[in-house]
């Protein structure tokens, strides 16, 4: 693919907002999400060539975004941190009028393994399948399914223990 | 309580911080800069070596030019004290 710099910039644009997302859920630290994602579009400007369309741009995006937040935990063992007073604004108006059950569970979803929130946070911010995860991740799609279904038992069961009284399905 | 909706919701996306494409394209800029450097200090580096080898083959043509002298003038000296000795006998 060939774009000129301002056709770059218009892609950038256009998918800042995911690519932020996914290191913002994953990392939740204003900081290491930007220079995460600023490294991805880099990436990206360096390897235009062998983007084939828009579609293979968005899941080379996400695969890229993926695997480099899981290396850079690797590399410096980081661990999120909660910094939810300096929560970015939704790019879409939330729905839901709980934002104490919303702060709990994004607290619980910090706390799952590397491979496991990150399987989590692309299934629902971005609604990839398993496949696609498992491409994105670049681990079978059966190990995904299993790492999924792990990821919500274990949050299902603090959200009962945490919210008693309250049924969670 | 649909635990699933709950997280489609609580990890919905998020706006990138202002700036942030204009961060990048500065960046992508910065990068297309550093990438020309490193070829037009090759080009630099191979010019000064051509340099030093043509002044390093000069000066060592000017040291034998030197030598070829100094062995012609003993010759020559040689030659004009063998002819004055022939010349006294």
């Amino acid at each position: 693919m060939e774009l000129t710099a301002a056709g770059f910039g218009d892609v950038v644009r256009s998918h800042q907002d995911m690519v932020y997302s996914i290191a913002w859920h994953y990392f939740r630290d204003r900081h290491q999400s930007e220079e995460i994602a600023q490294e991805v579009f880099l990436e990206l400007h360096r390897n235009l060539a062998s983007i084939e369309s828009d579609s293979h741009m968005a899941h080379w995006l996400r695969r890229v975004t993926a695997q480099r937040c899981i290396d850079q935990t690797r590399r410096l063992r980081l661990r999120p941190r909660s910094g939810l007073e300096s929560a970015p604004e939704p790019s879409s108006p939330a729905s839901h009028a709980d934002p104490l059950l919303s702060s709990l569970l994004a607290r619980l979803v910090d706390a799952l393994p590397d491979r496991a929130r990150m399987a989590v946070i692309l299934r629902y911010q971005e609604d990839m399948d398993l496949g696609e995860i498992a491409s994105a991740m670049n681990i079978p799609a059966g190990s995904v399914k299993s790492t999924l279904h792990r990821a919500l038992a274990l949050l299902r069961g603090k959200l009962e223990r945490t919210t008693a009284g309250k049924g969670v399905r | 309580m649909d635990l699933e909706q709950e997280l489609r919701q609580t990890l919905a996306r998020k706006r990138a911080p202002a700036g942030f494409a204009d961060r990048v394209m500065e960046k992508t800029r910065t990068q297309a800069r550093t990438r020309t450097v490193p070829w037009r200090w090759a080009v630099a580096a191979a010019v000064l070596v051509c340099l030093g080898g043509g002044w390093w083959k000069v000066d060592q043509a000017g040291r034998e030019l030197e030598s070829a002298l100094r062995i012609a003038s003993s010759k020559i000296d040689l030659a004009e004290k063998k002819a004055s000795e022939v010349f006294v006998r």
